[in-house]
C-alpha cells in the first residue's frame, strides 16, 4: 500500500515538472495523418490500436526474400549516387485491409546522424517499397489489426547491400 | 497457431517489462526517486507516452542514470528510428561503456546488419571488459559469435574462424557444451560451406542436430553439403527432410527481424528442383 502511494505520489507530483520539457507522442514512432503529404483514400481501421509488426506474426517476415528480390531487381543505381552512403528507411502502415500508406523516410550515415539521401536515390526506392504488393494484416483471433511496418536499405556508393530487418 | 501464441508471448514480454532495479542503491534522493520513476515505466506499454515522460524524467532527475538512457531509446530502436535511438543509447554507452557498449553492437548487428560498426563496438568492449563471456540481450548467442557472423557476412572468413573457436571450442573446453548458444554450429556449418570445407561443415551440423533437433537449417545445409560432395541422393533425403520439417518440425525465426542462415520454404523448394 506504501509503495502505490508513493508511486502515485511520484506520479502526479513530478511528472508535470518534468515531462512538459519535451512532448512526446502517445506512442513512439507513430505515424499521423498529413494532409499534404499522405493519400486521403488510404483508411486506418482502428487508428487507437497500430501494432508493431513485431507484435504478431508479420507478413514481411514470411516473404521478406521474395520482398527483397523485387527491390534489389528493380532498383537501377546510377553514376550520380557513387557518393550515396549509409541507411535509409521507409516506415508505413498497412492497415487492416492489407493495404499500405502514410509512407515516411528517415536518412542516417554511417554514424547514424540525420542525412537527405539525393532525392533521385530516397524516391526511387520509396517508390519501389510503395510498388510492393500482396500485403496481409497481422490477424490475431481471427481479426485482423493495422500495423507498422518498416524496411532499411544500406547504401554503399549508391548500391543496396543489405535490407533490414 | 502455436508458433504465433509464441510470439505474442514473447512479444508481449518484451513489450511490457522491464528489470526493476534496486533503488536502494541511489543513496542521492534524486537519483533515489529517478530510479522509482523508471521502474514505475515499466508498468506502461514500451514507447507509450506515459512511459517515455517517466523515464525522461528520470533522466533530468538523475542525469547519469544510465539505464534510462538506454530503456527510453529502445522503442525507436526496434520501429528504425535509428538516429533517436543512437541519440540516447550513445549516452548509456558514454556513462556505462562495460555495460552498455556490447548492447549498441549487438543491436547494429542485428536491427541494421552494420558488421563494421557492430565488431567496432564489440572489440572495444571486449577489450574494456578483459574478454568477458556475456551474451546478447536475447541470450541468443555469446558475443564471439555475433563477432564470428559479422567477420563472414564481411568475407573475412580467417576472422570468422577465430572468433566462432573462441565461441565455441574455447566454451565448451572451459564451461561445457551446455553454455553454447543455440545455433552456433549451424552458423560455424555455413561459414565451412563457404569455405569448402564440406566434411567439416557435416561434422559441425551433426553436433547441431545432437544440440538442436528437427531444424529445417540443420538439414538444409546438410543437403547443400552432400550436394557440394556430388553425393546426389544423400543431398535430395536431406532437402526433402526439410519440406518435412517446415509442417513438422522448427526453423530459425526471431520476432524482430530476420535472422542470418534461416531458410524460407522457397529455399528448399528451388534445391528439390535442382534433382
Amino acid at each position: 500500500m506504501k509503495s502505490i502511494i508513493l508511486s502515485l505520489t511520484l506520479f502526479i507530483l513530478i511528472i508535470p515538472a518534468f515531462a512538459q520539457k519535451q512532448a512526446f507522442p502517445e506512442n513512439a514512432g507513430e505515424i499521423l495523418f498529413d494532409s499534404l503529404r499522405d493519400d486521403p483514400a488510404f483508411e486506418v481501421c482502428n487508428p487507437r490500436q497500430v501494432l508493431e509488426y513485431y507484435n504478431l506474426k508479420s507478413y514481411y517476415k514470411s516473404h521478406k526474400k521474395q520482398i527483397v528480390k523485387f527491390l534489389l531487381d528493380n532498383f537501377h543505381t546510377q553514376d550520380e549516387f557513387l557518393d550515396q552512403h549509409g541507411f535509409l528507411t521507409v516506415r508505413f502502415i498497412i492497415n487492416c485491409n492489407g493495404q499500405t500508406g502514410r509512407f515516411r523516410l528517415f536518412g542516417i550515415d554511417g554514424n547514424y546522424q540525420p542525412i537527405q539521401f539525393k532525392p533521385a536515390l530516397s524516391q526511387q526506392l520509396l517508390g519501389l517499397v510503395k510498388q510492393l504488393g500482396g500485403w496481409q494484416a497481422p490477424v490475431y483471433k481471427e481479426k485482423a489489426y493495422d500495423s507498422y511496418q518498416y524496411i532499411t536499405f544500406h547504401i554503399r556508393n549508391g548500391k543496396i547491400i543489405s535490407v533490414s530487418p | 497457431m502455436k508458433h504465433q501464441y509464441l510470439l505474442l508471448f514473447f512479444c508481449l514480454v518484451g513489450l511490457i517489462s522491464k528489470g526493476q532495479q534496486n533503488c536502494n542503491v541511489y543513496t542521492d534522493s534524486s537519483c533515489n526517486t529517478a530510479c522509482r520513476l523508471s521502474n514505475l515505466a515499466g508498468d506502461f506499454p514500451q514507447g507509450s507516452r506515459r512511459c517515455q515522460e517517466l523515464l525522461d524524467s528520470a533522466i533530468r532527475l538523475c542525469p547519469g542514470m544510465a539505464d534510462a538512457w538506454n530503456e527510453i531509446g529502445v522503442p525507436y530502436l526496434k520501429r528504425g528510428d535509428f538516429a533517436t535511438w543512437r541519440k540516447y543509447v550513445d549516452k548509456a554507452v558514454a556513462l556505462q561503456p562495460g555495460r552498455f557498449m556490447d548492447i549498441r553492437g549487438w543491436c547494429r548487428f542485428k536491427f541494421l546488419r552494420d558488421y563494421e560498426g557492430a565488431l567496432e563496438d564489440l572489440e572495444r568492449f571486449d577489450s574494456l571488459t578483459h574478454y568477458s563471456t556475456k551474451r546478447t540481450g536475447d541470450a541468443t548467442y555469446s558475443l564471439n559469435i555475433v563477432m564470428a557472423l559479422c567477420e563472414r557476412e564481411l568475407g573475412n572468413y580467417a576472422g570468422a574462424s577465430l572468433y566462432f573457436s573462441k565461441g565455441i571450442d574455447s566454451v565448451i573446453a572451459a564451461r561445457g557444451k551446455a553454455y553454447l548458444g543455440q545455433f552456433d554450429f549451424l552458423h560455424r556449418a555455413v561459414l565451412k560451406l563457404k569455405l569448402q570445407d564440406y566434411s567439416g561443415a557435416l561434422a559441425d551440423l551433426d553436433r547441431q542436430e545432437k544440440l538442436n533437433r528437427n531444424y529445417v537449417e540443420t538439414s538444409y545445409y546438410r543437403g547443400m553439403a552432400y550436394r557440394s560432395l556430388g553425393k546426389h541422393k544423400l543431398a535430395k533425403k536431406y532437402f526433402s527432410h526439410a519440406a518435412r520439417l517446415y509442417k513438422e518440425g522448427f526453423h530459425m525465426s526471431d520476432p524482430y527481424c530476420e535472422m542470418l542462415d534461416a531458410v524460407y520454404p522457397s529455399d528448399v523448394e528451388e534445391a528439390l528442383a535442382g534433382h
